[in-house]
């Protein structure tokens, strides 16, 4: 059910296009909540505040009962001054703090050990918005539907589509760093954010880049921030820049060779790659995925869906040299905001990345791991459905899907609910050969099992005594500082030490 | 906030410890590779602006990765601060090295590897940015940042610098091509920052230290993205009766949607310093202001961009708009556009440049007043900026040696900076604080900013031995008063000693 008022389309739609909602159902640890566009708090319920440090393997509950810790109390700061406030008071006390955007979005499972929680959704609204200069400042608390709607109105629009939907907030989305189908043509979310103000982990505002689009003065704190977690300071307020809405946008569909004829779909793949298009979004489906977004059109095969965009000369050009690729079928633009919501309920969600070229390898990697899940799954068919909501697409996806952004070479994995064991048991401790391996979602006792700590390194330990010096904000969301955990990971193989 | 330790006092200089500082160099990188000696050091006492004159104390220039880590793990065990530098272009008085060891990384100028299928490079910090362009171009591939310095400029200063150029405005600055960096620290570790494949997690230490105008370290290499060569290529240049003329056709331009390769605004005076020198590229001298315009892109959607253009500029009131006929007359356009700078050296002797960036919806307005501070001052502003992004360079041509032009200079300069922070901009788009603009960076951010700045230089470098002195106050400093390596008022001994 829908809490809010419109739900963002989030992606461009021109005038007139279906702007369906892509709604995601929480995911196991925080209470199944519908999401909402929203960015009212009224009549959210408590959410449970986070996780136990080191939970036991499967001990993890069913989305829906999670209730919250009674020792946890939540705190919702109206403005940055308020939070500073918290912060100050929570660093003299050493108590950590579990810092939330509105909650209602991206639940990655990251285990924080966190006695208080602290929601951003109250720091809402647009703060300034210059169309001529194509930058717009907001809180961080802002659902990016509301922004989209902003900039849409004045033809434009704002280059983030996480995977997910526009119910999240730009803090979230920032502090996340999620990216999404426009980041291989229009860049992640280091490369649009402009100016950012934070609340650091000893309580003070710092107001770090600008509100122009071309900024050196000083260290870049902005890029610190982004990606961050919060742990470096909880984003209260960020610029970033927008783009014009283009003249034409054209989405298409092309069936791609079947994967059972050798190297056929790596020697397409390779032809797409040196056609002369410049897409502003492109993703290879697996069948299951393509089937689920009805692009499968009754073959059991891979689809590409493109998207071009420009003046009417330049679109036109570019769809004849597609054409030579196989049939082309125009899609409506809602088909990205309802591929970007289309996952298993409940499940886990990692990506596979390599370099461009490498991508029909970490493919094949991908789709037989897809393989394997769906023949490990051992949650009860029905369970996503009791879970699900009008869309139609969290009712067709209920088992392993698998897609690629196809400039960055990276190869998404979404993993159908399941029991924790079998869940690790099918991953495995390391990732596998010659691609990295990163987890946007996992069961709270099994990040510190599968995941790296992200921050165990000497200067990402400086950086955050820097910044937090007690550890107050949001504590183990990126890992272990010292390295603990991730089994068979080196605490000295740390990415930054050579 | 936790403190850095309080380092220890630099051990006393002396013409002997100078001796075998040299000497040690020398047994590095051999000992002509080692420059002690007064007249050798002259020509690295100043960088891009003239206005600066500090001289090293020694320079060294490793030839070699490992010599480059030996060269600083010898610095940093002697506790002696030290300047990197790479051809010394900059416009913010980054590479001076006042009293200190200069590294210069001019030497490294290897291009370890390209990889075309993927559009990555690996270089060595030596390697100059239009080489790089020129050595991929068989591939159809370049190298996107193109500072005006470009074929005298190195990959090693523009991610120090965050490097720009005019076709930053739709391909991005280095921050967006630098994929990952393999940089040794000032205490002498070496460290990978960044991922090949693009999905790091993590703090973007990268993001940090592209930028970090070599106050974080040297590197040793850097992987950088590459682009594909567009298929085509329209340059136009639009001539104005005034520069209101100008700035309004910039901005309908960016607001139709059309996303320019370029988009570069010159005034009068500088068109006339450009045409009366050997860069002359045939811009109208009568013209108040000229625009000029790139567009690049598949071929079939360039035409209706180029015709669209051309319009916005008709109902702007263009005096004419001349469409460059082929790659000839684009190269010629663009050297006027380039050797601006250089163009100014004729009027004087000396140049003050600026770098300031403002929203571009107050573009117009900034520029009347920049005309109102230079009037007042009496001096002649140039003005050659990259429309597109806001970012300008008013740049006053003068003779130092006159005290009274140099104080109105300064004045003007000051002024016209206050005025760009007024109108909500930076004070810096692509050249850097450096020495130059430090007096500037408390108008821009807080005490609790610069102290954070402060406090994330010395994660990096924690007895800020590696161009000390630069891009942050270091009064700024909450912990840390004394600075080795910084003279003049600064004291030279650190908080309670």
């Amino acid at each position: 059910m829908m809490t809010g008022a419109e739900g963002g389309g989030g992606t461009v739609p021109l005038g007139g296009a279906p702007r369906s909602v892509g709604v995601r159902t929480q995911s196991a640890g925080v209470g199944a909540q519908p999401v909402g566009a929203s960015p009212q708090p009224a009549g959210v319920p408590p959410q449970s505040a986070g996780h136990d440090v080191t939970p036991e393997l499967g001990t993890g509950r069913p989305p829906d009962d999670h209730p919250s810790p009674p020792s946890i109390s939540a705190a919702q700061p109206a403005d940055d001054a308020e939070l500073a406030r918290i912060v100050r008071e929570a660093a003299a006390s050493r108590t950590p703090l579990r810092i939330a955007g509105a909650g209602r979005w991206l639940d990655a499972g990251r285990p924080v050990a966190a006695a208080r929680r602290v929601g951003l959704h109250a720091l809402t609204g647009i703060v300034e918005y210059v169309p001529g200069d194509l930058t717009m400042t907001a809180r961080a608390g802002t659902p990016l539907a509301h922004l989209q709607d902003a900039a849409r109105a004045e033809g434009q629009f704002l280059p983030l589509d996480p995977w997910g939907d526009d119910a999240g907030t730009l803090g979230a989305t920032l502090a996340t760093a999620t990216a999404g189908p426009l980041a291989g043509a229009l860049g992640l979310p280091r490369d649009i954010v402009l100016g950012v103000s934070v609340v650091t982990g000893d309580g003070e505002i710092l107001r770090a880049g600008g509100r122009v689009v071309k900024n050196v003065a000083g260290f870049d704190l902005v890029r610190l921030m982004v990606g961050a977690w919060g742990t470096l300071g909880a984003i209260t307020q960020a610029t970033v820049r927008l783009r014009a809405l283009p003249e034409r946008d054209e989405t298409l569909s092309i069936a791609a060779p079947a994967e059972s004829a050798h190297d056929a779909l790596a020697i397409w793949l390779d032809r797409f790659r040196a056609a002369r298009v410049q897409p502003l979004a492109a993703e290879l489906l697996d069948p299951a995925l393509a089937r689920a977004l009805e692009v499968g059109d009754g073959h059991d095969r891979c689809a590409l869906l493109v998207r071009i965009a420009g003046n009417a000369d330049a679109v036109a050009a570019q769809r004849a040299v597609l054409a030579e690729l196989g049939d082309l079928v125009a899609r409506p633009a809602s088909i990205w905001t309802r591929l970007r919501a289309a996952e298993p309920a409940g499940g886990a969600v990692l990506r596979l990345a390599a370099l461009p070229t490498a991508l029909p390898h970490v493919w094949r990697t991908a789709r037989e791991l897809a393989e394997r899940a769906r023949d490990a799954a051992s949650g009860p068919a029905g369970h996503a459905v009791t879970h699900a909501t009008t869309h139609a697409v969290m009712n067709a996806v209920m088992n392993a899907v698998v897609h690629a952004t196809v400039a960055r070479g990276v190869v998404r994995v979404c993993l159908p609910a399941m029991d924790e064991r079998a869940l690790h048991a099918l991953l495995g401790d390391a990732a596998p050969e010659r691609m990295t391996r990163r987890f946007e979602r996992l069961p709270a006792a099994l990040w510190p099992r599968l995941a790296p700590s992200a921050v165990s390194g000497a200067l990402s330990r400086g950086v955050r005594r820097a910044f937090d010096p007690h550890a107050i904000l949001n504590p183990g969301i990126l890992g272990a500082e010292d390295g603990r955990g991730a089994h068979g990971a080196n605490p000295r193989s740390a990415p930054e030490l050579t | 906030m936790s403190t850095p330790p309080p380092p220890p006092a630099p051990s006393p200089r002396t013409p002997e410890s100078d001796a075998r500082l040299a000497a040690d160099l020398g047994a590095i990188v051999g000992r002509r590779h080692v420059r002690s000696h007064g007249s050798e050091l002259v020509v690295y006492e100043s960088d891009g602006l003239p206005g600066y004159r500090l001289r090293p104390r020694l320079a060294v220039f490793p030839g070699t990765r490992e010599e480059v880590v030996a060269v600083v793990r010898l610095l940093a065990r002697e506790g002696v601060p030290f300047v990197p530098r790479g051809a010394g272009t900059g416009l913010s008085g980054g590479a001076l090295a006042d009293d200190v060891v200069l590294v210069g990384l001019n030497r490294l100028t290897r291009i370890l590897s390209v990889d075309a299928g993927n559009r990555l490079a690996v270089v060595e910090p030596g390697v100059v940015n239009a080489v790089l362009t020129r050595e991929t171009a068989a591939r159809s591939l370049h190298y996107a940042p193109d500072p005006s310095s470009q074929t005298a400029c190195t990959i090693g200063g523009n991610v120090a610098e965050n490097a720009g150029g005019p076709h930053c405005l739709k391909y991005g600055v280095t921050l967006n091509h630098v994929v990952a960096a393999t940089v040794v620290l000032p205490e002498g570790d070496v460290v990978t920052l960044g991922t090949t494949d693009g999905e790091s997690e993590g703090y973007d230490l990268l993001g940090a230290f592209v930028g970090s105008e070599g106050c974080f370290g040297i590197a040793l290499d850097v992987t950088v993205r590459l682009s594909p060569d567009p298929e085509a290529v329209r340059t136009l240049l639009a001539d104005f009766g005034s520069v209101h003329a100008a700035a309004t056709a910039v901005s309908g331009i960016i607001g139709c949607g059309i996303v320019p390769a370029a988009l570069e605004l010159m005034d009068a005076p500088t068109i006339r310093a450009v045409e009366a020198s050997v860069y002359a590229a045939g811009y109208p001298t009568d013209a108040a202001a000229v625009l000029l315009i790139e567009v690049d892109g598949l071929e079939a959607g360039l035409e209706s961009d180029v015709q669209r253009i051309a319009a916005i500029c008709g109902e702007a009131g263009a005096r004419a708009v001349r469409i460059a006929s082929d790659s000839a007359e684009r190269a010629r356009l663009w050297q006027g556009r380039k050797k601006a700078f250089g163009a100014m050296g004729r009027l004087a002797p000396h140049l003050v440049v600026q770098d300031a960036v403002v929203p571009r919806t107050l573009l117009p307005e900034v520029l009347d007043r920049i005309h109102e501070i230079a009037v007042k001052h009496d001096v002649m502003v140039c003005n050659v900026f990259h429309a597109g992004d806001g970012n300008l360079h008013p740049n006053i041509p003068y003779d130092a040696s006159d005290a009274g032009m140099r104080d109105r200079v300064e004045r003007a300069m000051s002024d016209i900076m206050h005025a760009c922070i007024e109108a909500g901009g930076t004070i810096t788009g692509e050249h850097g604080v450096g020495l130059d603009k430090l007096a500037y960076m408390p108008l821009l951010f807080s005490d609790a900013t610069l102290d954070a700045m402060c406090r994330l230089r010395s994660v990096w470098d924690p007895r800020m031995r590696s161009n000390p002195g630069k891009v942050v106050p270091v009064r700024s400093c909450r912990e840390w008063t004394g600075l080795a390596g910084v003279r003049g008022r600064e004291t030279l001994r650190p908080a309670g000693q």
